[in-house]
C-alpha cells in the first residue's frame, strides 16, 4: 500500500507543492520579523507539515498556512483530529458518532464536534468520482 | 472505477496513499472507514514526526554558531542565488547539510528511544 507513497520518485513530483506551502511559512515569518514579536515555530511547523502530508496523502487540501492563527488552526485540525481519532481506533463504537447530526456531536463533544466536520468535509471529498468497489 | 481512477490522477499528478489503494487488487475490499483510518494515521504520525525534526534542526542550528557558519557557507556556495532553489537530488548533494539532518534524524531517535 505504501510502496509508491514513499518513493523517492513520488516526494520528487510532489516537490512544487512542498516548495510553495514553504514559501508561505517564509512569508508568514517575513511579516512577523517586522512586528518583534515571537513566533511559536511548534505550531508553524506544525501547520506545514499538516498542510504538506494532507496533500501528499491525496486528502482534500484545507490550507491551514492560509489561516491567520496558526496557533489555532494547528489545534483544531492537526491536534484535536489526531487525538479523537486515536480514540476511535482504539474504542471503535464510537465511530458511529459520524452518523449522528453535527450540532449533536458539537454538543456531545466539541472536539468530536471538529473531527466529524473534518471526515464529512476534507475525506470525503476524495471518494467523490470514485467510490465504486469501497464499501461502506 | 477505472475511469474515477484516472480521473483523480488527472487533479493529483503525483502517486498518493489512496491511488495506492484504490489501485490495487489486493485491496479491493478495503472499505471507506478502513482507508479514512489509514489516512488519519499517517496524517498524525506525518505532520507531528516531520514538524518534530524541524524543530530540533532548528534548534541546533540557533545553539551551535558553528554549524550555523558552516551551513550558510555550504549553502551560500551550492546556491548562489536564494530565490532559485535547485531541485530536491541536486540539495542531496550538500553534503554537510545532509550529514546536518541525518545526525538531527538520529538524536531524534536516540531521545524517543531513552523515553
Amino acid at each position: 500500500m505504501y510502496k509508491n507513497l514513499f518513493a523517492l520518485r513520488s516526494i520528487y513530483q510532489f516537490e512544487p507543492q512542498i516548495k510553495t506551502n514553504v514559501d508561505k511559512l517564509c512569508a508568514l515569518f517575513k511579516a512577523k520579523a517586522g512586528e518583534n514579536e515571537p513566533i511559536n515555530v511548534s505550531h508553524a511547523y506544525r501547520v506545514l507539515t499538516s498542510d504538506t502530508i494532507t496533500s501528499y496523502i491525496g486528502l482534500a487540501p484545507n490550507p491551514l498556512l492560509e489561516d491567520e492563527n496558526l496557533g489555532e488552526a494547528y489545534r483544531k485540525y492537526a491536534r484535536i483530529v489526531t487525538q479523537s481519532s486515536v480514540l476511535v481506533r482504539h474504542f471503535p463504537p464510537l465511530a458511529y458518532f459520524r452518523l449522528l447530526p453535527g450540532w449533536f456531536v458539537t454538543r456531545l463533544s466539541s472536539d468530536f464536534g471538529i473531527l466529524k466536520n473534518h471526515l464529512d468535509v476534507s475525506l470525503q471529498t476524495i471518494f467523490v468520482g470514485f467510490t465504486d468497489g469501497i464499501s461502506d | 472505477m477505472a475511469c474515477a481512477q484516472n480521473e483523480y490522477r488527472e487533479k493529483t499528478p503525483h502517486s498518493t496513499m489512496i491511488h495506492g489503494i484504490i489501485g490495487n487488487e489486493r485491496h479491493s475490499k478495503t472499505t471507506m472507514n478502513e482507508i479514512t483510518e489509514e489516512a488519519l494515521i499517517l496524517e498524525g504520525a506525518g505532520t507531528d514526526s516531520t514538524a518534530q525534526a524541524l524543530e530540533a534542526a532548528t534548534f541546533y542550528i540557533l545553539n551551535n554558531p558553528k554549524v550555523t557558519a558552516r551551513l550558510k557557507e555550504e549553502l551560500s556556495n551550492a546556491i548562489p542565488d536564494p530565490h532559485k532553489i535547485p531541485p530536491l537530488p541536486e540539495l542531496k548533494e550538500i553534503k554537510y547539510l545532509v550529514d546536518f539532518l541525518f545526525a538531527v534524524l538520529s538524536d531524534l531517535a536516540n531521545f524517543s528511544r531513552q523515553l
